[in-house]
C-alpha cells in the first residue's frame, strides 16, 4: 500500500530551487520509498520518478500526509 | 556545402548520446546514471551530399539554470552565436514525459527550430498520443527507437524540411499569463555579473524564474493528461522494485562489499588462463624471429625491444578488458546511482560528496575521464577535493605493475580452501589506495575552507539488464584505447631503451655484442647502465636497484611502461626469451648474494606505485578542470612525496 504525501514547504531556497527543476515542488504529492527509507537519504517516488534527497537536508521539507 | 549545426539537448540520462553514436557512427560511451556526458562534443552527420550536418552532444541538464560545471554546456550554447545550434534534437524518455516538458517548454522560449524526440528504449511508450501532442506542441515530435539504423532516415527528412523551410518554432500557446522574458531571466542569472551584487533584482529575478517555472509545469501536467494513458503510470507501480533489496538498510553494504570482492577474484582467476596464452605466444614469436633473422642488430631490436616490450604489457589486454567489462555492466545497470546514494554519508564528513563515488570507481579503469566525470559535483569544494584524489585510485595502467611484482613476491597460496593469497593482496592494493585518498579529502577538507553549501540529490533511474553488445563494445573500444594508446609509447621507449643497453660510451658506432644475449658486466658499462647507476642513490634507500630506477623514470609517461621497461632489461641478457616474473625471480643481489626481489622490496615497490603521481595525462587534465598549475603541482609533489616515504618504510620493517 503506498501512502502518499505532500509537500507544503521547502525551506532552503537553492534546494527548493532544484527540486523545482526536477519537477518536485510545493503542493505535490508523492509517495515514500516503499521499504525502510536508506540511512540517511530519504527516498521519494512521485510521477513514477526515483529521487533520493540527503536526509539532513529532507528534514527542511516540511510535507502533509494527504491520505493512506 | 553548407553547414547546418544540431545541437542533442535534454534531461540527463534520455539517451543523447546513443542518438549521437547512431547519427554519426561514432562510439562515445553511455551509461544507465546521469552525468555520463560531462562536456560538449560534436561529430558529422552526412545526410546527403548537399547537406552536412555538424551534431553536437549537449550533457543534460534539469534547467536552464545550471547548478554543475558540465550543464553549463547548455548556457554556452545558447549565448555564443559561434555555437549556436540552426535546430535542436529536443530528447527525452517516453517513461519519463512529463518532466521532459518542462525543460522543453525553456528551451522553445529561445525560438530555436526544434525536433522533439521521444526515446522508446523503456516500451513504456504504447500509450502515448504522439500526434496530438505534436499539434500542442506546434513542433514535429517522434517517438524512436535510438538503437535502430533505419530511424536515420527517419530524421534526415525531417531536418532537411526543417532546413529547407527553416520554420521558427511558435511559442505564443506558452505565453498566457507570462508578462516577461523568460531568455532575459536566463540570461541574467547565468551571464550577467552585477546581479549577484544587487539582492533585490536577484529575489525579482527567482521569482519571476519560479513563476515561470510552475506555470509550465500545470501546462505539462495538462498535456500529459491530454496525450499519455493512465496505464502507463500503473506499468511502472507493477514493476519489482529492486532498490527493495540494492537499498536495504541492512542488505545494502554486504550487497556492495561483495559485489567488489567478486569482481577483484573475478579478474585475478579468469585472466590466468588468456595472460598465460599470450605469454606462450609471445615467447614463441620472440624465437621464431629469432630463428629466421638470425643473430643481428633487426633481429635484436624486433625480438629484444619491439616484440618483447610490446607483448609483456599486451598480455594483461584480458585483466583490463574483465575490468572494463564488470564497470561498464554496473554502469549501465543502474546500480551505480544507488552507489552514490550509499555513500554519501560516508563522504560527507570527509569533504566529498556521495556524487564522488563515480569518478573514484571510474578511476579504478582510468583518471583521466574520471577527473573529467567530477564536473557533475555542484559544490567547488567537493568537486576540487574529488580532483585532486581520483589520482589515488588504482587505475588499469597499474594493473600489469601489481600483477607482475605479486607474482614475483608473494607466494600463490589458498587461504580457507579459496580466498588465494596473491587475489588477497592484489584486493589490498585497491582497498590500501582508496582509503588512502579518503584520508586525503579529510585532511584537505580541514586546509581548505569555503562557505558549506551542501545538499544532495539524486535521481535514481530504472534498472535494467545492460545490453551485453554495449558492455561487449565497451571492452572493445577502452581495450583498444589501452594497447594503442600505450602501444605507440612502449615501442618508441623500448627502442630507446634496446639502444641504451646495446651500446656503450666508449663504443658508441658498435653493437656492444653481435650474439643474441649481453652480459650483466656489458649492461652495467652502457648507456641505461650509466644513466641507472647516476639516479641509483636516489631510491637506495627504498631497495630499488639501477634497473627498477630506469623503468620507475620511464614510466612516469605511463605506468604500465614500467613492466615493458624490465622486460627489455631483463632479457637483454638471456639467450631467449624468459617471462619477467621468471627474470625476476632469478635476480641476484651483488651484495647479499640472495633473490634481489625479497618481501620487502616487492611491498615497498608495490605500496610506490600504488601511489605515486606517473601519468603526465593526468597532470594535464587536473590543470585544465582546476585551471591553475597549483594543484597539479602540489598533487605531484604530496602522492610522490608519500609514495617515497610509505615505501622506504615498508622496505625497512622486518617481515621476513
Amino acid at each position: 500500500m503506498n501512502i502518499f504525501y505532500e509537500v507544503t514547504h521547502i525551506k532552503i531556497d537553492s534546494l527548493s530551487d532544484f527540486l523545482l527543476e526536477m519537477g518536485f515542488y510545493s503542493g505535490v504529492s508523492f509517495s515514500l520509498f516503499a521499504c525502510t527509507p536508506f540511512k540517511g537519504f530519504l527516498i521519494i517516488e512521485f510521477d513514477g520518478n526515483k529521487i533520493a534527497i540527503d536526509y539532513n537536508d529532507a528534514k527542511q521539507i516540511e510535507i502533509a500526509l494527504i491520505n493512506s | 556545402m553548407s553547414v547546418t549545426k544540431i545541437a542533442i539537448v535534454g534531461n540527463p540520462n534520455t539517451g543523447k548520446t546513443t542518438l549521437f553514436n547512431l547519427l554519426t557512427n561514432e562510439n562515445k560511451k553511455t551509461g544507465n546514471y546521469s552525468g555520463v556526458t560531462v562536456s560538449r562534443y560534436s561529430g558529422f552527420w552526412n545526410i546527403n551530399a548537399i547537406e552536412k550536418v555538424e551534431l553536437a552532444d549537449i550533457p543534460g541538464c534539469y534547467s536552464l539554470f545550471p547548478k554543475s560545471e558540465d550543464e553549463k554546456a547548455n548556457i554556452e550554447i545558447l549565448f555564443n552565436n559561434e555555437i549556436k545550434p540552426d535546430i535542436l534534437f529536443f530528447v527525452a524518455d517516453s517513461s519519463n514525459l512529463k518532466r521532459s516538458l518542462q525543460l522543453l517548454f525553456q528551451w522553445l522560449e529561445f525560438k530555436i527550430p526544434t525536433i522533439f524526440l521521444i526515446n522508446s528504449f523503456s516500451k513504456n511508450h504504447s500509450n502515448i498520443d504522439i500526434q496530438k501532442l505534436s499539434s500542442y506542441l506546434k513542433i514535429p515530435v517522434y517517438l524512436l527507437d535510438f538503437k535502430n539504423e533505419k530511424n536515420k532516415h527517419v530524421l534526415e527528412n525531417e531536418v532537411e524540411n526543417t532546413i529547407s523551410s527553416f520554420q521558427k518554432t511558435t511559442t505564443t500557446f506558452l505565453k498566457e499569463n507570462i508578462n516577461f522574458d523568460f531568455c532575459q531571466i536566463v540570461f541574467s542569472l547565468n551571464c550577467d555579473k552585477n546581479i549577484s551584487n544587487n539582492l533585490h533584482q536577484q529575489e525579482e529575478i527567482r521569482s519571476k524564474k519560479q513563476f515561470f517555472l510552475l506555470e509550465k509545469y500545470k501546462l505539462a501536467d495538462s498535456i500529459c493528461e491530454e496525450c499519455i494513458s493512465n496505464s502507463l503510470i500503473q506499468t511502472k507501480n507493477n514493476r519489482f522494485d529492486f532498490d527493495k533489496i540494492f537499498l536495504n538498510k541492512f542488505l545494502a553494504f554486504p550487497i556492495f562489499i561483495f559485489l567488489i570482492f567478486l569482481t577483484f577474484q573475478l579478474l585475478y582467476s579468469l585472466s590466468q588462463y588468456p595472460i598465460n596464452g599470450l605469454e606462450f605466444l609471445i615467447s614463441e614469436t620472440n624465437n621464431f624471429l629469432k630463428y629466421v633473422l638470425g643473430n643481428g642488430i633487426l633481429s635484436s631490436i624486433l625480438a629484444d625491444a619491439i616484440v618483447t616490450g610490446v607483448g609483456s604489457v599486451l598480455i594483461f589486454v584480458p585483466q583490463i578488458a574483465i575490468l572494463i567489462a564488470i564497470l561498464s555492466f554496473l554502469e549501465e545497470s543502474g546500480y551505480m546511482a544507488r552507489v552514490v546514494v550509499m555513500m554519501n554519508k560516508i563522504m560527507y564528513p570527509l569533504g566529498l560528496n556521495g556524487k564522488s563515488v563515480v569518478p573514484l570507481i571510474s578511476g579504478i579503469a582510468c583518471a583521466i575521464p574520471a577527473i573529467l566525470s567530477a564536473r557533475t559535483i555542484k559544490n567547488p569544494k567537493e568537486r576540487l577535493l574529488t580532483i585532486l584524489v581520483t589520482p589515488f585510485m588504482s587505475c588499469s595502467a597499474r594493473l600489469p605493475v601489481y600483477t607482475v611484482l605479486i607474482s614475483v613476491v608473494i607466494p600463490s597460496t589458498l587461504i580457507f580452501g579459496f580466498i588465494n593469497t596473491q587475489a588477497l593482496v592484489f584486493i589490498s592494493l585497491y582497498l590500501g589506495s582508496t582509503i588512502i585518498a579518503l584520508f586525503t579529502a579529510a585532511l584537505l577538507n580541514k586546509l581548505i575552507k569555503t562557505k558549506p553549501v551542501h545538499y544532495s540529490v539524486v535521481e535514481l533511474p530504472n534498472y535494467r539488464f545492460p545490453n551485453l553488445i554495449k558492455v561487449l563494445k565497451q571492452v572493445y573500444l577502452q581495450s583498444k584505447d589501452f594497447v594503442f594508446g600505450s602501444g605507440k609509447i612502449i615501442i618508441a621507449i623500448s627502442i630507446i631503451l634496446w639502444a641504451l643497453t646495446y651500446f656503450s660510451p666508449q663504443n658508441v658506432s658498435q653493437i656492444l655484442s653481435t650474439n643474441q644475449s649481453i652480459s650483466q658486466s656489458e649492461i652495467e658499462v652502457s648507456f641505461v647502465g650509466i644513466i641507472g647507476k647516476f639516479i641509483e642513490p636516489i631510491f637506495l634507500p627504498l631497495g630499488f636497484d639501477w634497473k627498477i630506477d630506469i623503468a620507475l623514470i620511464t614510466s612516469f609517461a605511463a605506468r604500465e611502461v614500467f613492466v615493458g621497461t624490465m622486460s627489455v632489461l631483463y632479457n637483454a641478457n638471456q639467450d631467449g626469451y624468459i617471462s619477467l616474473v621468471e627474470a625476476m625471480k632469478n635476480e641476484i643481489n651483488p651484495i647479499t648474494n640472495k633473490p634481489l626481489y625479497t618481501l620487502n622490496l616487492g611491498l615497498a615497490l608495490l605500496t610506490f606505485y600504488m601511489l605515486a603521481l606517473q601519468c603526465m595525462s593526468t597532470i594535464a587534465v587536473v590543470y585544465q578542470e582546476t585551471k591553475s598549475f597549483v594543484y597539479p603541482l602540489l598533487q605531484w609533489i604530496y602522492m610522490s612525496g608519500l609514495a617515497y616515504l610509505l615505501a622506504m618504510f615498508i622496505y625497512w620493517i622486518p617481515l621476513s
